[in-house]
């Protein structure tokens, strides 16, 4: 087991990784940067190192001042937690050149699933379903017509070298395909310089489901976690998450947790990653990509198979075997997970940054609060808007419910705008309740409150 | 009733023992409980809290913001003004007050320095940094020693601008 363990991090994961070094009895090392000074993860840690002034990019960014940290306190592995550096492969090369232990899968294969193109290519290889497409550009009109006839309607084209929405076209009919054709080529051209298009199956209101793995390759033991499901998003960003699915069958888990293994032992993972699926409105799923990393939603994972996934992750990266025995996992219970931002829901979710003046954490049984901050902490206007994770858990997805809304109501955070009453709303919506719900819920509920 | 005496000065010399320990060292709380004897002692003028975390890098000038324990008066940063120039560290890394182990120092207190002149020498990722003078005057105080580690923006030397 370490001695040391640098956390290049900050906020809630900061904190949660050094309480996880704590259990473990590892020392632990905080850096920060000058907007953080007072934050929690600083203060808990064993040693705290300021790394640079406040832009991400001279501090959490910041690889050498990072790199010197660990080197300075003799740390002999560094957890990049989630976001910043967590996925940067050149960062995971440069620790072990530097003879500290990332904390995470090897360079390769945070290059080899971080390249969507590649991924595909891995899974399909695999025999791991993907969203049907043309696999290639497409030579004109035709060849559009004619693939999506063998696919299927609708389609979606999309810029090869595109991003941002831009150069994609969704088309229902034959007819509507050929002029989309033009027009999203015409784009792409103006956009990008390059006119290439390809196609691929329109997957209409989709549900977003991942399963956690965690992967022992030293000792061959690939394990899938179960499942979360995502669906519940605003922009692409997670708002909700809850496990297990109550989208799945047993049967539908069981295939999808195979997958998931099929995938991580083909590359050889190590640590804990995530393969997120992208499942239509009747059941099908495809792979969509993997997460080379623990995600902010790890937590509810934890509270459905009694697994400390972070602790795992240390032990795993340290040499030693995991506690999780290399078979079917089965949750217990139901868990959600709401994500409080500083944000205000009723002017755009425009972030909220400043002091927290009254801040009072729910408690009882089956409440978990996963937080970095405290009253009279000042939010820093310089990072992301969470808050607070607030998870509960039941024996079932009713109680896990009705406690979340409990929690919600007891959950006092003044000086700041947050997203709890957005939270309220969802609890109580009937779509939600009754699982009725894709990743086209919010805008629909944001619909029907305007009108 | 020679058992009992001879036990008790066990027990009196097991804490004169502790209360030596107290005295030296940075114990500042003890408790012992035995049948019959319970025994509290307190270090005079501390207040025993929580282990608190203490910064790795303890120059002696940082703010000491973490300590829980009674620290009676935060210590004050050396700051910038119209006659004090305070020359702190670009990056995460050790200082050398030399080039190498055999060289001369690059300043010691007393010297004048100006605008481009090298003061000191931040490692980092094996990488020699040259740390330059941005103000003219004389070194008034060395805050750090060689080879200790250094964190951002910590003040290293105090100038007394001319």
């Amino acid at each position: 087991m370490f001695k040391r363990i640098l956390i290049a991090n900050r906020g809630e994961i900061a904190l949660r990784v050094i309480r996880a070094c704590k259990e473990l009895g590892v020392e632990t090392v905080a850096v920060y940067s000058e907007a953080d000074e007072n934050s929690l993860h600083v203060r808990y840690a064993d040693h705290a190192v300021c790394i640079g002034p406040p832009p991400s990019k001279d501090s959490y960014l910041n690889i050498p001042a990072i790199i010197s940290a660990a080197e300075v306190t003799d740390a002999e592995a560094i957890h990049p937690g989630y976001g910043f550096l967590a996925e940067n492969a050149h960062f995971a090369e440069l620790c072990g050149q530097c003879n500290i232990k990332f904390i995470g899968p090897s360079a390769a294969s945070i290059r080899a699933m971080g390249d969507k193109a590649q991924a595909i290519a891995t899974a399909t290889a695999n025999k791991v379903s993907t969203v049907p497409g043309s696999g290639r550009i497409l030579k004109d009109e035709n060849d559009a017509v004619e693939i999506a006839k063998k696919i299927g309607l609708p389609v979606m084209l999309k810029a090869t070298a595109g991003g941002g929405g831009r150069g994609m076209r969704i088309a229902h009919t034959d007819l509507s395909l050929r002029s989309a054709f033009k027009t999203a080529s015409q784009e792409a051209q103006a956009c990008f310089n390059n006119p290439d298009v390809y196609l691929e199956k329109y997957i209409e209101e989709p549900r977003h489901i991942e399963v956690q793995l965690m992967c022992d390759s030293r000792h061959g033991s690939y394990v899938a976690l179960g499942e979360r499901d995502c669906s519940v998003q605003r922009r692409h960003q997670k708002l909700l998450e809850e496990s297990p699915s109550p989208m799945l069958s047993e049967k539908t888990r069981r295939e999808m947790c195979a997958m998931a293994v099929r995938l991580a032992r083909a590359v050889k993972y190590e640590g804990a990653g995530t393969i997120e699926f992208i499942m239509d409105r009747w059941g099908r799923y495809y792979f969509m990509e993997m997460n080379t990393r623990v995600q902010v939603e790890h937590t509810v994972t934890e509270e459905v198979t009694d697994f400390d996934i972070i602790k795992e992750q240390i032990r795993i990266a340290s040499g030693e075997k995991m506690s999780i025995p290399n078979k079917e996992i089965k949750m217990r219970g139901h868990a959600i997970e709401c994500r409080i931002n500083a944000e205000d829901p009723d002017n755009n979710f425009c972030p909220s940054p400043g002091t927290i003046t009254e801040y009072n954490v729910p408690g009882g049984p089956g409440i978990r609060v996963d937080t970095h901050v405290y009253k009279g902490y000042r939010i820093p206007p310089n990072y992301d808007s969470m808050v607070a994770k607030l998870i509960a858990h039941g024996r079932d997805r009713t109680e896990a419910i009705a406690r979340m809304k409990r929690a919600l109501d007891e959950f006092v955070i003044e000086g700041i705008k947050t997203t709890i009453p957005l939270h309220k709303k969802i609890l109580e919506n009937d779509n939600f309740i009754k699982n009725n719900y894709s990743t086209s819920f919010i805008e629909k509920m944001e619909k029907e409150r305007s009108l | 009733m020679a058992k009992k005496e001879s036990e008790n000065n066990i027990k009196v010399e097991a804490l004169n023992e502790a209360l030596k320990i107290m005295e030296k060292g940075s114990l500042i709380e003890l408790s012992y409980e035995d049948t019959g004897l319970k025994i509290q002692m307190k270090k005079a003028g501390i207040t025993a809290t929580a282990p608190a975390p203490q910064q790795y890098i303890a120059a002696p000038a940082q703010p000491v913001q973490k300590a829980q324990a009674a620290e009676p008066e935060a210590q004050k940063l050396p700051v910038d003004d119209a006659s004090t120039g305070v020359i702190k560290s670009p990056m995460v890394g050790t200082y050398y007050t030399s080039s190498s182990p055999d060289t001369p120092q690059f300043v010691k207190v007393g010297d004048t320095v100006e605008p481009g002149k090298t003061v000191c020498i931040i490692e980092a990722m094996k990488i020699m940094n040259e740390i330059k003078a941005e103000v003219k005057g004389r070194v008034k105080e060395i805050l750090v020693e060689n080879a200790q580690a250094v964190e951002y923006n910590q003040p290293l030397i105090i100038v007394e601008k001319s």
